[in-house]
């Protein structure tokens, strides 16, 4: 398992980043190299030139506006933990990352690489998805946003264009009385895969649930919007919300019915949906409490 | 048959040397040649690319100034290992899973594995052999040897790094931040309720 060889880049700036990729005859960027290098270990994936990331200081930047959170696609799993504005403003999403592969894992992989992976189980999307987060790409022409929603095309596809970076995670900071949570069944407590996972983010208002997102995730081709499960719960009355009520039951049927889960190797196709059903239950009442604990502290 | 490049047999050559060289002898191993020989880390930036071929590179690494030649694929772990004779990191997966091969980068836990050689630039290098200091056994190490925590050995040197720079962030961890910070370390001997009492020992008496 030794690497086949490869020219290597080390740009310092985002512009010669995009100068060398729109250059190289077969290249890849490197970030945290956590899901490259692997594939490319296994010889999934070969490639003439790595283009590395980790010296662009524009990529680790993070700042907020009144509106926006703007995260950098190098910041690693570790700095996004450490980030005060994420665990000031998306808490659920720091809880997310906390379940990333292991603590070295999370030293050295990034954000943007576990976006640009698109794995189905990716753990970082569904909360950002469910945050309606957006992506900035860039090449030289200039910048692309999109929804993240619309971000993965198939299990390890993006929109990405060959020549583009992601640069940035827009995230957008939540309406008043919103709860948030994530919830990941893998096969053991630490370093595991997820299975199944969903997240869920609540808005409240006036006794009703005003807004509503599920994002499922390891049960599709790629993280998805449960549009069912949300119409299940929106526009319901808050005292419908409670361990096994008629709302919640719906909620989980419909999420376990949107899903399309694949048989493997961590759990067979019917096994996940029953777990996914259980899951989004909990994940949303989780969210549920989280708001109302926002509630009392505001 | 992966592409490496032989050194001669130096005089009084251990046993792992002998091996080694064995191996290349019977691979009938090629040298990839190029004209980036003598290029220094602190080239790179203005470099930029290393190339393929070999390389010549300075690194930190347990707070001596160590020279190697490795070529851009070359893994921080295998350059420690092939080039610098420090074999206590040890490689298991090689592919990120078992963290037998951590070591400290600038102090955080990282899988050399995982890490190119060229990417280490000024970053400092800590291995197993470099946590002892002037002769003395780190705490951790001295109740790993109290508490028996280790049996085949292969994962040990990742999981005393692992466990020195909890303590170093936490000098009174519960269990339960002993068995995280150590999730992504697997022993297939068992020998992780064991590595806790050790960590949780170490962590009194320092
Ligand atoms: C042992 C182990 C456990 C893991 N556990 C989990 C887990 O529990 N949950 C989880 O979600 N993931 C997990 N992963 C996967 C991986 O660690 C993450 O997906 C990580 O975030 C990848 O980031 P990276 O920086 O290492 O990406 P890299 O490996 O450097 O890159 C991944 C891909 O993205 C591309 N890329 C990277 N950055 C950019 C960018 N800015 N713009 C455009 N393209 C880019 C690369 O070209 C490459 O194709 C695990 C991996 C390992 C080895």
């Amino acid at each position: 398992m030794y690497l086949k060889e490869f020219k290597f880049y080390r740009p310092g700036t985002l512009s010669e980043a995009l100068e060398m990729l729109s250059n190289a005859e077969n290249g890849a960027l490197k970030a945290g190299g956590t899901d490259l290098l692997v594939e490319m270990k296994k010889g999934l994936r070969s490639y003439s030139e790595l283009i590395s990331l980790t010296d662009l200081a524009e990529l680790k930047e993070q700042n907020e506006d009144a509106e926006f959170v703007r995260l950098g696609a190098g910041l690693t799993h570790s700095e996004i933990l450490d980030s005060e504005l994420v665990r000031k403003y998306f808490p659920a999403f720091a809880e997310a990352v906390l379940q990333i592969g292991s603590n070295q894992v999370r030293n050295t992989g990034t954000l943007g690489g576990n976006l640009c992976t698109a794995a189905a189980c990716c753990d970082s999307a569904p909360v950002l998805i469910a945050l309606d987060a957006e992506v900035e790409m860039m090449n030289k022409k200039g910048t692309e946003t999109i929804a993240l929603k619309d971000f993965f095309v198939h299990n390890r596809r993006t929109v990405l264009k060959k020549d583009q970076i992601l640069t940035t995670v827009v995230v957008k900071k939540c309406a008043p009385h919103t709860g948030v949570h994530f919830e990941k069944f893998g096969l053991r407590q630490g370093s595991a895969i997820a299975v199944v996972s969903v997240a869920a983010l609540l808005t409240i208002e006036d006794g009703l649930c005003k807004d509503a997102r599920i994002v499922i995730g390891a049960v599709a081709p790629t993280p998805m919007v449960s549009y069912n499960a949300i119409n299940a719960i929106k526009g319901r009355p808050v005292s419908d919300f409670y361990e096994k009520s008629e709302i919640l039951l719906a909620a989980g049927k419909a999420a376990s019915e949107d899903s399309v889960p694949i048989d493997d190797v961590r759990g067979g196709a019917q096994f996940r949906r029953n777990v996914l059903n259980t899951l989004t239950q909990r994940a949303i009442l989780t969210a549920l409490r989280n708001c109302n604990m926002q509630n009392t502290q505001t | 048959m992966k592409k490496k490049t032989p050194k001669p047999l130096k005089k009084g050559f251990s046993r792992r040397r002998f091996l080694r060289g064995a191996g290349l002898t019977a691979a009938g191993t090629v040298i990839a040649g190029s004209g980036m020989l003598g290029l220094k880390a602190q080239q790179l930036p203005e470099e930029k690319s290393p190339g393929a071929g070999v390389l010549n590179l300075s690194m930190h690494v347990n707070g001596r100034l160590r020279q190697m030649s490795v070529e851009a694929r070359t893994t921080l772990a295998d350059a420690l290992r092939n080039e610098l004779q420090l074999t206590g990191t040890k490689v298991g997966c090689n592919r990120g899973a078992c963290a037998a091969c951590t070591v400290w980068i600038d102090g955080i836990p990282t899988l050399s594995c995982m890490t190119l050689a060229v990417e280490v630039g000024e970053r400092k290098v800590t291995t197993i052999e470099g946590l002892a200091r002037h002769g003395k056994l780190h705490p951790v190490q001295q109740a790993f040897i109290d508490h028996d925590a280790t049996q085949c050995g292969f994962c040990t040197s990742g999981m005393l790094l692992t466990t020195a720079h909890l303590l170093a962030q936490n000098s009174g961890p519960s269990a339960e931040e002993v068995k995280a910070a150590t999730s992504g370390n697997f022993c297939r001997c068992g020998t992780h309720p064991k590595v806790i009492t050790a960590t949780l020992d170490a962590a009194a008496k320092m």
